[in-house]
């Protein structure tokens, strides 16, 4: 490639990625967060911290469903697993209020048990894991459709630079192991380099798979010319599309179904028929005697409404027949499940039907990368009979096209993942953290020498926002992680408190960045961030334990949280310890 | 799984050693012509079989996916390591051989 094209595409690179860049450092920190949303509001809510998994849990999860389901249509059971500890119980919401309810509280809730003894656990109110996860593609107090819109900008630019980013690094396969340290700004560039080249496939993967996710807000035309921008009607058309296969063999099963039902339930008992005949003989006369149309529709409505009650009660008896799912059946149905998927059931519900009982089953790790809401892996079986009627694997839909688009969406949400590869898309998503945060300071670094000949106001603008960027987010989580165990749990509006924290440390890195001299603004926020995550595992073990055994006995998951503050902490003072050696330097050589 | 995240490893030291500036970081000896070679096809084929067996072992998207997540967490354990620790480095594909020879 010419240095004539090569020359525009890395003002463009530059440009691109330094206007939107601290937006991108952002919304890559809190959407990799987001990979263990479900784990950060755990720790959230210390409540549910005692629930440890044991051998009883099964059991105590069997005996919750069949409780549950003898009031529920649908009881559905989340088992203990990598990344929860409790027995959940999603329960829908039944009550006639659901249009005042939120749009999550409309569908239903989600109830807490411990693993080992059952009892009801009453978690506190947080924003948890879902405000970290709902920023990083729709921000925070915008309309909803305008934040979506500017991350999908972000997200175009991010494409754009990593395009460029591949068009203008001449080297990149001869230089893929090439880190020199104690470079200057060409070690700046490696660690620029490095893991944007090792994780390119995720770069490319995440970044147009998010634009996938937010295509809607990109391209809205054709949904408002198609559908008049009813986003529900084109959300269903698509959902069609995605399960049309399945629709069609889904519409033939109830069509028999409801044959078979109507057959049934029609058959009158013996009382009924005599009585039946004698409506039906007193029809006949006063059709023929002197055709009273008043008393003809009288004995039609009575007739209707017997044949109604009559299909109601036989609806009520067979679905007392077939309540026939037993402790013991269920059992057997989760064995047979787990000759399927070994040690990996993580879901189960028994679903009641007007003449059935069945329970579908669902693994904990997916054995395919199509795994995107409704499309899951699954099992069903005859809860009378523990046959099983079917095992879908996804995908379901022969249209390549659909297929294409949600193993994008799936992919960048890994809902297939198990705990190692959660932990690999973790990984790179820090990759991609430490590729912008080096790309954002390697703006400055190429330009530190010309500014210390003219100063220049975009300099030192770049600077601090650089610094209030990355030092003020990472204290502002910590603080979001804080201020949940300061702060009393019956305490009204704890969520908006916690998210207010994290938006005043935030702004008050980026006012402390301004008002000091840029490296020593560094140190001291750094010197402040080792401090405040080393304090988190501290503050936890004093306010959430009730002896020092406790700090060992507990869920893995919550040690890695502490583990994970600790090596942050670690991280930031080596970082600190760099930044002083070199300061030490400068101040011996300006001697 | 652990002999393909191995085959990733050995793979990439390989194609490593394939390379004129790094062999340099190790030896005094100027890189031979027919070891360059036999270093970046070797390697190529370790990460081929890599892949297979991870295919194999997960079926075909997901084990896609996890080859490219080793082999993009082993780029920069490499890359890192290397700057600092070259021998060591090398010397650590030494390591699940010996492992598998002893358990």
């Amino acid at each position: 490639m010419s240095d004539n094209f090569r020359q525009p595409m890395s003002w463009l690179h530059t440009w691109s990625g330094l206007i939107l860049g601290w937006l991108l450092f952002a919304i890559f920190v809190t959407g990799t967060s987001a990979y263990y949303k479900q784990e950060i509001t755990l720790w959230m809510q210390p409540e549910l911290h005692k629930s440890i998994k044991s051998e009883k849990t099964l059991d105590v999860a069997m005996q919750k469903a069949m409780q549950l389901s003898s009031k529920l249509d649908t009881t559905s059971i989340y088992l203990p697993n990598s990344r929860a500890n409790t027995i959940r119980v999603f329960l829908p919401n039944t009550s006639k209020n659901k249009e005042n309810a939120s749009k999550k509280r409309r569908r239903g809730v989600l109830k807490h048990f411990d693993a080992s003894t059952g009892e009801e656990l009453k978690p506190r109110q947080t924003a948890g894991g879902n405000f970290l996860y709902r920023f990083h593609f729709e921000l925070y107090s915008f309309p909803r459709s305008q934040g979506r819109l500017i991350v999908a900008l972000a997200t175009m630019i991010m494409f754009i630079a990593i395009i460029t980013g591949v068009i203008i690094h001449k080297r990149i396969f001869k230089d893929i192991f090439t880190f020199r340290p104690k470079a200057g700004p060409r070690g700046w560039m490696d660690a620029h380099i490095i893991p944007a080249v090792a994780t390119l496939p995720f770069l490319l993967m995440i970044t147009y798979s998010g634009l996938l996710h937010l295509n809607n807000s990109l391209l809205p035309w054709s949904m408002k010319t198609l559908f008049d921008g009813d986003f529900r009607t084109y959300k269903q058309e698509i959902r069609s599309l995605k399960n049309k296969d399945e629709i069609t063999s889904k519409k033939q099963v109830a069509k028999k179904e409801e044959k078979v039902l109507i057959k049934a339930s029609s058959e009158p008992s013996q009382a009924q028929k005599i009585f039946n005949a004698r409506l039906n003989r007193d029809l006949q006369v006063a059709r023929h005697s002197n055709f009273d149309a008043r008393k003809v529709s009288n004995i039609q409505r009575i007739i209707s409404a017997n044949t109604r009650r009559n299909l109601f009660q036989n609806r009520t008896n067979t679905k007392i027949k077939e309540e026939s799912l037993t402790k013991a059946k269920l059992e057997t149905i989760l064995l047979k499940a787990n000759k399927i998927w070994p040690n990996n059931i993580g879901y189960f519900s028994i679903i009641k039907k007007a003449n059935s009982v069945q329970v579908e089953v669902l693994p904990e790790n997916p054995s395919t990368i199509f795994n995107f809401k409704g499309d899951r892996e699954s099992a069903l079986y005859d809860g009378k009979t523990t046959a099983i009627i079917k095992k879908s694997v996804p995908p379901f839909t022969s249209s390549v096209l659909m297929n294409t688009y949600y193993s994008f969406l799936s992919l960048h949400m890994v809902h297939f993942a198990d705990s190692n590869l959660r932990f690999i898309f973790f990984i790179f998503g820090l990759a991609g953290v430490v590729l912008i945060g080096t790309g954002l300071m390697l703006w400055i670094k190429k330009r530190e020498y010309k500014n210390s000949k003219k100063k220049s106001l975009g300099f030192w603008l770049v600077e601090k926002l650089n610094l209030g960027t990355i030092m003020g987010l990472m204290l502002a989580i910590a603080a979001y992680f804080i201020v949940n165990r300061l702060i009393g749990i019956e305490t009204e509006n704890r969520r908006l408190i916690e998210i207010n924290t994290f938006f005043i440390v935030w702004l008050l890195s980026y006012l402390h960045a301004l008002v000091r001299e840029t490296s020593k603004a560094w140190m001291e926020q750094l010197w402040f961030a080792i401090r405040i995550y080393i304090f988190i595992p501290i503050l936890n073990a004093i306010v959430v334990f009730g002896s020092f055994s406790q700090i060992f006995n507990r869920d893995s998951i919550l040690i890695n949280f502490d583990l994970f503050f600790i090596f942050t902490a670690l991280v930031l003072a080596l970082i600190l310890m760099i930044l002083k050696r070199k300061a030490k330097i400068r101040k011996i050589d300006g001697k | 799984m652990e002999s393909s995240i191995y085959f990733i490893f050995l793979g990439l030291i390989l194609i490593l050693l394939s390379f004129d500036r790094h062999f340099k970081q190790l030896s005094k000896k100027s890189l031979g012509k027919a070891f360059k070679y036999i270093t970046n096809i070797y390697g190529a084929i370790f990460l081929i079989v890599s892949l297979v067996k991870l295919v194999n072992i997960f079926g075909l998207s997901l084990g896609i996916t996890y080859w490219f997540g080793f082999l993009g967490l082993a780029i920069v354990f490499i890359a890192v390591v290397f700057a600092y620790r070259p021998k060591t480095l090398v010397a650590l594909i030494a390591v699940y051989p010996l492992l598998m020879l002893f358990t």
